[in-house]
C-alpha cells in the first residue's frame, strides 16, 4: 500500500532520467504528470480505506533489510504524517501540472522532482529512524538540483548555502539518532518498539541535538539564514516545494521524535521552546515587513507562520497538537498558493519587486485572477476566518494559550503584522494605476491558472468545514498526549496496542 | 506646395508638441497619418455611429415623448415609430444628404436589439435585465456632464434661466399632468423641481439633434473607406471639417408631443446653431472635462482632491485613461461595450493579433476610440480656425503667427501630464 | 469615505450597527471587569464628544456624516459600558435607519453635484426638494426631536443614566446638541443659501435612486408607530420628563445657533473660527492619522528595519563571515556553472553512503 507512494514516483524518476530516448519531450511531459497524478489518487485511495478513530499507525510494511543496523524498512501511516503525505502528493502533482514545457533541461527536472516526492513521502511515511535519516538525506539531492539549475541569479550560492545548512541538520540528527539507540540499548532503529524511556539528563541532551537538527529545516531563528535564498533563488514550483512540504519535515520530525521519544525532557523544555516560537514570530514577521521582493517577503513570513507549529507543539496538549497539524497543512497550502502566484507575476511582468509593480488587479491588461487569488492567499495566511489559516491559526492559539498565555498573545500579535506586510504587498502590486510597461503582459493561460484554483479551493473547503482536516488527526494527537502523560508502561501498552491493530 | 511655402515663412514652434503643430499648420490632424492610424479611427467611427443611431433616437424620444414621466420604466425600448424615424441627414428624404444609406434605424442596429449579444431571440425585457442592450446609461452621462458643465459659450444654456424658457415649460408641464392632481399639487408646491427636469430634457433634445448629425457622418466616412475615396487621416479630418460647416447651422430646439399636440419649450425660430449650442459645448463637456470616475479617482472633498473650479476637470476622454476600461461602474466601459458588439472585421482581425486578442479588446478599442476622438477633436479646432482665423496658406506671416498662436493655445491644454496627446503619436500605445 | 454611495449607506448603517452590536452581545462578559466597563465608558464619551465636534469642522459632506455616525456609536459605548444594553440596541435601530437616510440624500446630492465639497455646493432646495425632505426627516430622526425613533433610544438611555451615571446624561445632552449643530450645518451648506457654479444645474435624481429615498423617509417618519408596534417605546408614565424637555431643549439649541450661521445669508461663509489652530485640529481629525503615523507606525517600521539589517549583517553576515557559505559557495558557483551537476549528484550520494558506513561500523563494534 504505502510502499506504491515511494516507489511509483521512484521508478517514474528512473525511466524518465535513465532512459531519455524512449519518450520524446512533450511524452515525458504528460508520463511525469501521469505519474504524479496516479500518485495522488493512490494518496486519494488511502485516504479512504484510512480508519479515523484509530490513534496508531495503519497501513503498516515491514521488510527486514540490513538487520545488523537495526536498519529495516518499515513504514506505517498515522493521523500526524497523513496530511503531510497527502499535502506532498497534492503538491507535486500540482508542480508539475503547472510546469512549463519549455522549462530547459525537462527529464532531469521531472526525475529530480518526481525523486523529491518519493524521499518525502518516504520520510513522511518511515518507521523506522535509519530510513527516516536516509530520506531525509536523500530529499537533499534532488532540491540541491532544482535550486542549483532551475535556480535564478545566485542560485549557486544558495544553494549551497541550503545543501551546508541541511547536511549539517542531517549529521546531527544522526548523532542524535544514534545516541538514542545507544543509550537505550536498543537494537532496531524502529521508533516504536524500540521505546525505553531514559534519564532525564540524557533526554536533554539528545532532544535539544534533536531540536537544533529539526529547527535548521523548520527554519528557527537564527538557523533560517539558508531559507530566504534558498525560497529567493529557487524557481517557483521548487518554492512551492521547498516552503509547502519539505518544510513540514522539521515540524514533523520534531513532534514525532523529539515529543514522541523523549516525553519528560519535552516538558523540561518546551517554556524555551515557546519562548523560541515567539522569537522566531516576531524576528520573521518584522523582518519580512521591510521587503521589496515579494519572494523574500513569503520566505520571511513562512518562517513566522512555521513558529506557531512550534508554538502549538510545545504546549503539547490534545488541542494544540491538533493545531499543530492543521497549521502544517494551511501554511502548506497557503504558501504554495503564494509562492504559486507570485511566480506567475514574475514569468508574465519579469518582476517580484514591490517598487515597481503596480495595479495588478486591473481588469482586462493586469493579473486580475493572480492578483485576486493572491489577496485570497494573503487573508488565508493572515487568519481571516472562513479560510484554513485561521483554522490553523485559532486551534494553535486556542490550544496553546492554556499552557503559555503570555507567548501565545506574543504571536497573536505577529499575526497582526502578517496583515501589516501583506496589505504593503497587495496595496502597492495590486492596486494604483497600470502604466508603461505593466499595461502589455501577456496574458495568463489556464493551465497556469489550474494550481493556482485548486490551491483556493482547498483553502476555502478546509476553512469553512475544517472538520474534514481535523477528523484526520483528532485520534492521533490525542494518543500522543496521552502517551506523554502516562510513562513509560502505559505508552508501550498503548504503542503494542497500535502494533497489533490490523491494517485497515 | 502649401506646406513648404508655410515652413518657409515661420520658424519652428517651440511648443512641447512643436512636431503636432507643423502636422496641424500643415493641414494634418493631431493623429500622425500612417494607414494603421486611419484604419483604426475608421473602423471606430463606424462601431461608434451603430449604437449612436439607437442614442439620438431614444434621446429625442425621451426628450420628446417620455418628458417628465415620473417612473419611466420603458425608456429605454424604443417603439417603432422612432425607430423608422427619418434621420435628417440619410435617406431620399433628407434636408442634406450626408450618409447615403438609410434614413432609418440602421440594420446592424435593429438586429441587435433583436438578438443582441447572446444571438437568441428573447424578450426584450429578458434582453434589457441581462443587460444585453444598448448602453443608453453612458448617452446620459454624456448628457449630464453637458447640463452641469455648462457655461461654455453659446446662448442655449443661459436661455434655459429667462421667463421665456419657464413660461414654455409651465404650459407642458400643466398639459403633461392635466387630470392628474397629485402631481399638479406637487408641482405647485415644488416648480423649480419641475422646470430643473424639463432643463435636463432639454439637454436631452440638445444631445439628440448632435448626434443623429454624427451618426450618418461617421456611416459615410466608413463606407467611403471601404469603397477607398478616404486614404489618409487628413482626409478623414477634412470630411469632418466640411460636414461640421454643412450641418453648422441647423437648428437646435426642444419640442414634446403630449396627446397628439406640439409644445415648442425651445423653438427652433430661437435660431439655436447646431455647432454653437450644441457640438462645441459637447466637445468641451465630453472629450475635455466630464467629471472623474469615482472608484478610479480619489475624491477626499478635506484633501481637496475635487477641483475648485469646473473648467480644472480633465477627466474626458482625450485624457482618460482607458486601462481601467472593464472595471464596473465607469462610463466609458459602457461605450465601448456597446462598440465592440459592431467593430468591422477587419478591426476584429486587427485586434486579435495585438496585445491578448479576445481578452483585452474593450481596451485596445478603447485606445483607438481616443485617437479617433483626437481627430474629431483636430476637426473642431482646424474648423474654429477657419472660421475665425486665416487659411493655412495665407500669404501674410502676421496671419500664420496668429494660426500658431491659436494651434499652440488649443494645445496647451493637453500640457497636463494626464493628457494623451504624447501617448497617440506613437503606435505602441494600444 | 472614498468609497461608493450605496457601500457607505450600508457601512454607516447596518456595518457599524453589526459591530456595535455585537459589543452589546459580548456586555456580559466585558461586565466581568469593572475596568474594563469604565475603559468602555470614557472611549465612548471621547468618541462622542470628539466625533460630533469633528463632524462640525468637515468640509466634506460623507466625512462629517460619517463622524455623526461616531459620535453615536460614541453613546452606544457609553450605555454598554453602563450595562444598559436595552437602551444601546434601540439607538442602534434608530440611529442606522436615520443614517442610511442621510447618506441617500447625501449620495443623491454628489450623483447630481459631481462634488462632495459643502463650501462648493448649495442653494439646492427649490430644485432638490425631495432630497431636501429626506435629509431633513433623516436629520429630524437622528438627534431628539419627539416623536422620531432616536428620541425614544436617546431618551431611554437618559432616563437609565440618570439615576447611575448623572454626568453622562450632560454628555448625552451636548452630543445631541452638537449632532443638531452640525446636521442643521450640513442642510445649510447644501440646500440653503445661493447656487454656486457646482450647484447651477442640479435636477432631482432619477427614480431607481429616488424612489427608495422616499420609502426611507415615509418608513423614518413612521418609526414611532413602527416602534409601538413591536412594543419597543418606552412607556410614557414612567419616564423622566424633565430629561424629555432637556433633551429636546438641548437639539432645539443646536439647530437653532447652526440656523443662525449657516441658513443666514449674512453670515459670511465658509465660517471661521477665531483660532485657526482648533479649527484644523477638528478639519483634520485631532491629527489622529498623523499620531499613529508617529507611535504604532513608527514603531513597527523602525523595528522591523532593525531587524531586517539584523538579519543581512549580524546573523547572515556571520554565517558568511565564518567563511564556510562562502567557501563553498565559491566553488559551488563553478561547478554548477559549468554544469557538472551530475558530479555533485555523485558526490552527495557518496556523502550519504559514507555517512551511513561510519555509523554503521560504530553501531557494529557497539
Amino acid at each position: 500500500m504505502l510502499s506504491t507512494l515511494i516507489w511509483l514516483p521512484m521508478l517514474g524518476a528512473a525511466f524518465i532520467g535513465l532512459w531519455p530516448r524512449l519518450l520524446n519531450l512533450s511524452q515525458t511531459h504528460w508520463v511525469a504528470r501521469a505519474i504524479a497524478g496516479l500518485t495522488f489518487l493512490w494518496t486519494v485511495v488511502l485516504i479512504f480505506q484510512f480508519d479515523f478513530q484509530i490513534g496508531g499507525f495503519q497501513f503498516q510494511e515491514h521488510l527486514p533489510w540490513i538487520e545488523p543496523l537495526g536498519l529495516d524498512y518499515q513504514l506505517g501511516v498515522d493521523g500526524l504524517s497523513l496530511p503531510l503525505v497527502a499535502l506532498n502528493s497534492l503538491l507535486i502533482w500540482l508542480v508539475l501540472l503547472s510546469t512549463d514545457e519549455q522549462v530547459p533541461r525537462p527529464r532531469l527536472f521531472y526525475s529530480m522532482v518526481l525523486l523529491l516526492s518519493a524521499a518525502i513521502a518516504g520520510a513522511f511515511l518511515a518507521q523506522n529512524l535509519l530510513l527516516f535519516f536516509l530520506f531525509y538525506e536523500l530529499e537533499l539531492i534532488p532540491l540541491y538540483l532544482l535550486i542549483g539549475i532551475w535556480g535564478g541569479v545566485n542560485r549557486g550560492y544558495a544553494a549551497t548555502k541550503f545543501l551546508i545548512y541541511q547536511a549539517i541538520s542531517g549529521i546531527i540528527l544522526l548523532a542524535g539518532f544514534l545516541g538514542w539507540a545507544w543509550l537505550s540499548g536498543s537494537t532496531t532503529f524502529n521508533y516504536e518498539v524500540g521505546a525505553q524511556v531514559l534519564p532525564l539528563g540524557a533526554q536533554l541532551v539528545l532532544l535539544i541535538t534533536l531540536v537544533i537538527g529539526f529547527g535548521i529545516k523548520m527554519p528557527l531563528v537564527p538557523f533560517h539564514t539558508w531559507l530566504p535564498d534558498a525560497y529567493v533563488e529557487a524557481s517557483a514550483p521548487v518554492s512551492m516545494l521547498l516552503g509547502g512540504i519539505v518544510s513540514k519535515l522539521g515540524t514533523y520530525g520534531l513532534l514525532r521524535f523529539g515529543l514522541g521519544l523523549f516525553p519528560d525532557a519535552w516538558e523540561v523544555i518546551a517554556p524555551w521552546l515557546s519562548i523560541l516560537a515567539v522569537a522566531t514570530a516576531l524576528y520573521g514577521s518584522l523582518v519580512a515587513i521591510v521587503q521589496t521582493d515579494i519572494k523574500k517577503m513569503i520566505a520571511f513570513s513562512s518562517v513566522a507562520h512555521m513558529s506557531y507549529v512550534l508554538l502549538a507543539s510545545a504546549a503539547a496538549n490534545p488541542l494544540s497538537l491538533l493545531g499543530a497539524v492543521c497549521q502544517m497543512v494551511a501554511h502548506g497550502l497557503i504558501v504554495a498558493l503564494l509562492f504559486h502566484l507570485v511566480g506567475l507575476v514574475e514569468t508574465k511582468t519579469g518582476s517580484r519587486d514591490l517598487t515597481v509593480l503596480k495595479g495588478l488587479l486591473n481588469p482586462k491588461r493586469g493579473l486580475p485572477l493572480v492578483g485576486g487569488l493572491m489577496i485570497v492567499g494573503t487573508m488565508a495566511s493572515a487568519g481571516i476566518p472562513g479560510l484554513v489559516g485561521f483554522i490553523g491559526e485559532f486551534l494553535t492559539f486556542q490550544g496553546s494559550y492554556t499552557t503559555f498565555p503570555v507567548q501565545t498573545l506574543l504571536c497573536l500579535a505577529t499575526t497582526a503584522l502578517t496583515s501589516v506586510y501583506f496589505v504593503l504587498l497587495i496595496n502597492r502590486a495590486l492596486f494604483g494605476r497600470l502604466e508603461g510597461e505593466l499595461a502589455y503582459l501577456p496574458k495568463v493561460c489556464r493551465f497556469e491558472q489550474i494550481p493556482a484554483i485548486v490551491l483556493t479551493i482547498l483553502i476555502v473547503c478546509l476553512g469553512v468545514q475544517p472538520s474534514w482536516l481535523v477528523h484526520w488527526s483528532q485520534s492521533t494527537t490525542e494518543a500522543m498526549v496521552a502517551a506523554m502523560a502516562h510513562q513509560p508502561a502505559v505508552e508501550t501498552a498503548l504503542n503494542s496496542q497500535a502494533l497489533v491493530t490490523p491494517p485497515a | 506646395m502649401t506646406t513648404t511655402a508655410t515652413k518657409a515663412k515661420l520658424p519652428p514652434s517651440n511648443h512641447e508638441f512643436a512636431p503636432v503643430i507643423h502636422r496641424l499648420e500643415a493641414g494634418g490632424a493631431m493623429l500622425p497619418d500612417t494607414p494603421e492610424n486611419l484604419m483604426q479611427i475608421i473602423g471606430i467611427y463606424k462601431a461608434y455611429a451603430v449604437p449612436m443611431d439607437f442614442y439620438w433616437r431614444d434621446l429625442l424620444y425621451i426628450a420628446e415623448q417620455v418628458f417628465l414621466n415620473p417612473f419611466p420604466l420603458f425608456k429605454y425600448f424604443l417603439p417603432q415609430d422612432s425607430l423608422e424615424r427619418h434621420n435628417h441627414y440619410a435617406g431620399d428624404d433628407a434636408d442634406l444628404r450626408v450618409w447615403r444609406g438609410e434614413a432609418t434605424a440602421h440594420p446592424e442596429l435593429l438586429e441587435f436589439i433583436d438578438k443582441g449579444e447572446l444571438k437568441t431571440k428573447l424578450p426584450k425585457l429578458v434582453h434589457h435585465l441581462l443587460h444585453d442592450r444598448v448602453n443608453m446609461e453612458f448617452a446620459e452621462a454624456c448628457m449630464r456632464a453637458m447640463l452641469w458643465h455648462r457655461g461654455m459659450g453659446g446662448q442655449f444654456d443661459p436661455y434655459l434661466d429667462t421667463d421665456e424658457y419657464k413660461a414654455n415649460a409651465d404650459r407642458a408641464i400643466r398639459a403633461y399632468f392635466q387630470g392628474n392632481p397629485p402631481m399638479l399639487g406637487l408641482y405647485k408646491l415644488f416648480p423649480e423641481m419641475f422646470i430643473e427636469q424639463v432643463r435636463q430634457l432639454s439637454y436631452y433634445s440638445n444631445l439628440g439633434l448632435f448626434w443623429e448629425v454624427m451618426a450618418p457622418v461617421f456611416f459615410e466616412m466608413s463606407d467611403r473607406y471601404d469603397e477607398g475615396d478616404i486614404t489618409s487621416v487628413p482626409e478623414a479630418m477634412n470630411f469632418l471639417v466640411n460636414g461640421i460647416f454643412a450641418v453648422a447651422g441647423r437648428p437646435i430646439y426642444h419640442h414634446v408631443h403630449i396627446r397628439g399636440e406640439v409644445y415648442e419649450i425651445i423653438p427652433k425660430s430661437k435660431g439655436f446653431m447646431w455647432l454653437y449650442e450644441a457640438a462645441l459645448p459637447y466637445v468641451e463637456a465630453v472629450f475635455y472635462r466630464t467629471a472623474p470616475f469615482r472608484g478610479t479617482k480619489s475624491y477626499n472633498a478635506q484633501a481637496k482632491q475635487v477641483p475648485e473650479d469646473q473648467k480644472d476637470f480633465h477627466y474626458g476622454i482625450l485624457y482618460a485613461d482607458v486601462m481601467p476600461v472593464g472595471t464596473a461602474g465607469i462610463p466609458p466601459t459602457l461605450l465601448m461595450q456597446d462598440m465592440l458588439h459592431f467593430l468591422p472585421p477587419y478591426l476584429v482581425d486587427y485586434y486579435r493579433q495585438h496585445c491578448r486578442g479576445e481578452d483585452d479588446m474593450l481596451i485596445q478599442l478603447g485606445v483607438s476610440f481616443q485617437r479617433s476622438m483626437y481627430v474629431v477633436t483636430s476637426a473642431v479646432i482646424q474648423a474654429l480656425r477657419t472660421a475665425l482665423l486665416y487659411p493655412l496658406d495665407d500669404p501674410n506671416p502676421k496671419h500664420l503667427q496668429a494660426n500658431r498662436t491659436f494651434f499652440e493655445a488649443q494645445l496647451d491644454r493637453f500640457k497636463r501630464p494626464e493628457a494623451r496627446l504624447g501617448d497617440i503619436q506613437s503606435s505602441d500605445y494600444r | 469615505m472614498e468609497g461608493p454611495v450605496p457601500a457607505s449607506i450600508l457601512r454607516n448603517s447596518v456595518i457599524v450597527g453589526a459591530g456595535a452590536f455585537v459589543l452589546t452581545k459580548l456586555q456580559p462578559v466585558l461586565a466581568l471587569s469593572p475596568i474594563t466597563l469604565t475603559t468602555i465608558v470614557v472611549f465612548g464619551t471621547v468618541t462622542a464628544l470628539g466625533g460630533s465636534l469633528i463632524a462640525i469642522a468637515q468640509v466634506d459632506i460623507k466625512r462629517s456624516l460619517s463622524y455623526s455616525v461616531s459620535a453615536y456609536m460614541g453613546l452606544v459605548f457609553i450605555a454598554v459600558g453602563t450595562q444598559y444594553v436595552e437602551a444601546a440596541r434601540f439607538l442602534l435601530l434608530t440611529q442606522s435607519m436615520a443614517m442610511a437616510l442621510l447618506y441617500m440624500s447625501a449620495g443623491a446630492v454628489i450623483w447630481n453635484n459631481i462634488s462632495q465639497d459643502l463650501t462648493q455646493l448649495g442653494g439646492l432646495w427649490s430644485r432638490r426638494p425631495v432630497s431636501g425632505l429626506a435629509f431633513a426627516v433623516g436629520a429630524v430622526g437622528l438627534i431628539a426631536v419627539p416623536p422620531f425613533g432616536s428620541f425614544w433610544g436617546l431618551l431611554k438611555l437618559a432616563d437609565s443614566l440618570w439615576a447611575t451615571h448623572p454626568w453622562l446624561v450632560g454628555v448625552l445632552l451636548l452630543v445631541n446638541g452638537l449632532t443638531a449643530f452640525s446636521l442643521t450645518r450640513v442642510f445649510g451648506l447644501v440646500f440653503g443659501g445661493q447656487p454656486k457654479p457646482m450647484t447651477q444645474r442640479s435636477p432631482e435624481v432619477h427614480w431607481p435612486m429616488a424612489l427608495p429615498m422616499v420609502i426611507l423617509t415615509v418608513f423614518t417618519l413612521l418609526s414611532p408607530l413602527v416602534l409601538q408596534h413591536w412594543s419597543l417605546l418606552p412607556n410614557w408614565e414612567v419616564l423622566n420628563k424633565q430629561l424629555a424637555l432637556l433633551l429636546i431643549w438641548s437639539g432645539l439649541l443646536g439647530c437653532g445657533l447652526s440656523s443662525v450661521v449657516y441658513l443666514n445669508p449674512a453670515w459670511s461663509k465658509p465660517v471661521k473660527l477665531p483660532w485657526k489652530s482648533l479649527q484644523d485640529l477638528l478639519a483634520y481629525d485631532f491629527y489622529i492619522q498623523r499620531i499613529y503615523q508617529l507611535s504604532v507606525v513608527a514603531v513597527v517600521s523602525y523595528s522591523s528595519r532593525l531587524m531586517a539589517w539584523v538579519d543581512r549583517y549580524i546573523v547572515d553576515g556571520v554565517v558568511n563571515g565564518v567563511g564556510l557559505a562562502t567557501l563553498f559557495s565559491g566553488q559551488a558557483l563553478k561547478y554548477t556553472a559549468s554544469g557538472q551537476s551530475q558530479f555533485y549528484l555523485l558526490t552527495i550520494l557518496m556523502g550519504v553512503v559514507l555517512v551511513g558506513l561510519i555509523a554503521s561500523r560504530n553501531f557494529l563494534s557497539f
